[in-house]
């Protein structure tokens, strides 16, 4: 194997090759490669299937030039509000299953760009909606009894006329 | 080598959760991702949404209580140490939007239960946007400017502010109790005289609720440190954070 190709082994056992910028783009595999120093094993990556470790590896591939992120303090980084790029609103056009795939993934591979994306994209679905269009959206059952709810709803009619 | 390998991913990543699909499926996808996430996610979400997000389910409500969003949702307290010149604050949102002409009646309420002393909770503002702090983070001492400058000129008396200060930071709830305390009072006979409310003076009884009729608020300033007293041309009222002190 190359020195700039690693391979990664996903939950069900397919394996993948893939260049070593694209995969640094996961600071988890990063940190490993690094730990590892050369080795042509492949990397186990046991919490992630084959069809989302494809759909990340797209997200790393087209973001492997991006610039290393600053390390800057984390709830910084997270009160940032910037706006999903053209590409990455794209990309992340899944079903529901993937997209809370591709969220999980991310978190566990450390790919916090790629994270942010996914987060982003479920707030903006819960966003402008009702609860129980939100309830419907995601399938939760609302578990409130009546008088809980007519609580709650009362405490925050003020949120609602916005 | 392979065991070695496992050491690694379980020491890198200790709170990996297994994969949605290993979870049990009575559970719906959207909550089968762990809390962090979920509070990440919540984090791109703004006060009112959040709000309305507690009524999901709950789940969602109660992280929703996590002090990892108090900012986002107006609950965090005055921040430790001196302000900078430059910091902002962000203005509550049910303030942001108040129309002091349209609540006039409400703040007249409160201004007069009050001085009944009835426990707040049973005024037109009982909900818990009052324990809100008025900004986030939230600020010691606020002044408020509550006369339009057009009325009294550019002079600024004691009628035409109103100064907030509290250790505990300045809430929704005190901004309200201002401004509704202020509407009740009776406006100087000289601001009545100057304002050219000369058939309205006659009466002796024009108070601000009948002033408040010909006011006009355009927006609140925006809530930065400033190194002196920031100019107001053409505003009409504004809320002023100044340095924080111990």
């Amino acid at each position: 194997m190359s020195a700039n190709k690693v391979k990664l082994s996903t939950s069900d056992q397919e394996e993948f090759d893939v260049d070593r910028d694209v995969a640094n783009r996961s600071v988890l595999i990063k940190n490993m490669l690094e730990d590892l120093g050369d080795s042509d094993q492949a990397i186990p990556l046991p919490n992630v299937s084959a069809n989302v470790l494809k759909k990340v590896l797209e997200w790393c591939e087209h973001h492997k030039k991006d610039p290393e992120p600053i390390a800057e303090d984390l709830d910084d980084n997270r009160r940032k509000t910037t706006e999903i790029s053209d590409w990455d609103a794209k990309f992340i056009q899944v079903d529901q299953e993937m997209l809370f795939e591709i969220i999980l993934a991310a978190n566990y591979l450390d790919i916090k760009p790629l994270l942010d994306v996914g987060c982003k994209t479920v707030a903006n679905m819960i966003k402008g909606k009702q609860p129980e269009e939100i309830r419907k959206l995601f399938n939760i059952v609302n578990d409130f009894t009546p008088e809980e709810e007519a609580q709650i709803k009362k405490e925050n009619e003020w949120a609602e006329d916005r | 080598m392979a065991t070695q390998h496992d050491q690694v991913v379980s020491s890198a990543a200790p709170q990996a959760p297994a994969t949605a699909a290993a979870r049990p499926t009575a559970t719906p996808l959207a909550l089968r991702l762990p809390d962090e996430l979920w509070l990440l996610i919540l984090a791109e979400v703004d006060y009112c949404a959040l709000k309305q997000a507690q009524m999901i389910c709950k789940k969602v409500q109660r992280l929703i209580q996590d002090k990892r969003l108090d900012a986002q949702l107006f609950r965090l307290g005055p921040v430790d140490g001196k302000l900078e010149v430059g910091m902002s604050f962000e203005l509550h949102p049910h303030v942001e939007r108040l129309d002091p002409v349209a609540r006039a009646r409400w703040l007249l309420v409160l201004a007069k239960e009050a001085r009944k002393r009835r426990p707040w909770r049973y005024t037109p503002w009982s909900y818990p946007a009052l324990d809100d702090y008025i900004t986030s983070p939230a600020c010691t001492r606020l002044k408020v400017r509550v006369a339009p400058t057009m009325l009294y000129g550019d002079d600024e008396n004691e009628h035409t502010f109103v100064v907030l200060e509290r250790r505990d930071g300045v809430t929704v709830f005190d901004v309200f109790k201002a401004l509704g305390e202020w509407y009740d009072t009776r406006a100087p006979r000289y601001v009545t005289d100057a304002a050219g409310y000369g058939d309205l003076a006659e009466k002796r009884g024009t108070d601000n609720e009948e002033m408040v009729r010909y006011f006009f608020f355009e927006h609140w300033s925006e809530l930065v440190v400033r190194a002196g007293e920031g100019a107001q041309s053409g505003m009409s009222v504004y809320l002023e954070a100044t340095m924080y002190t111990d």
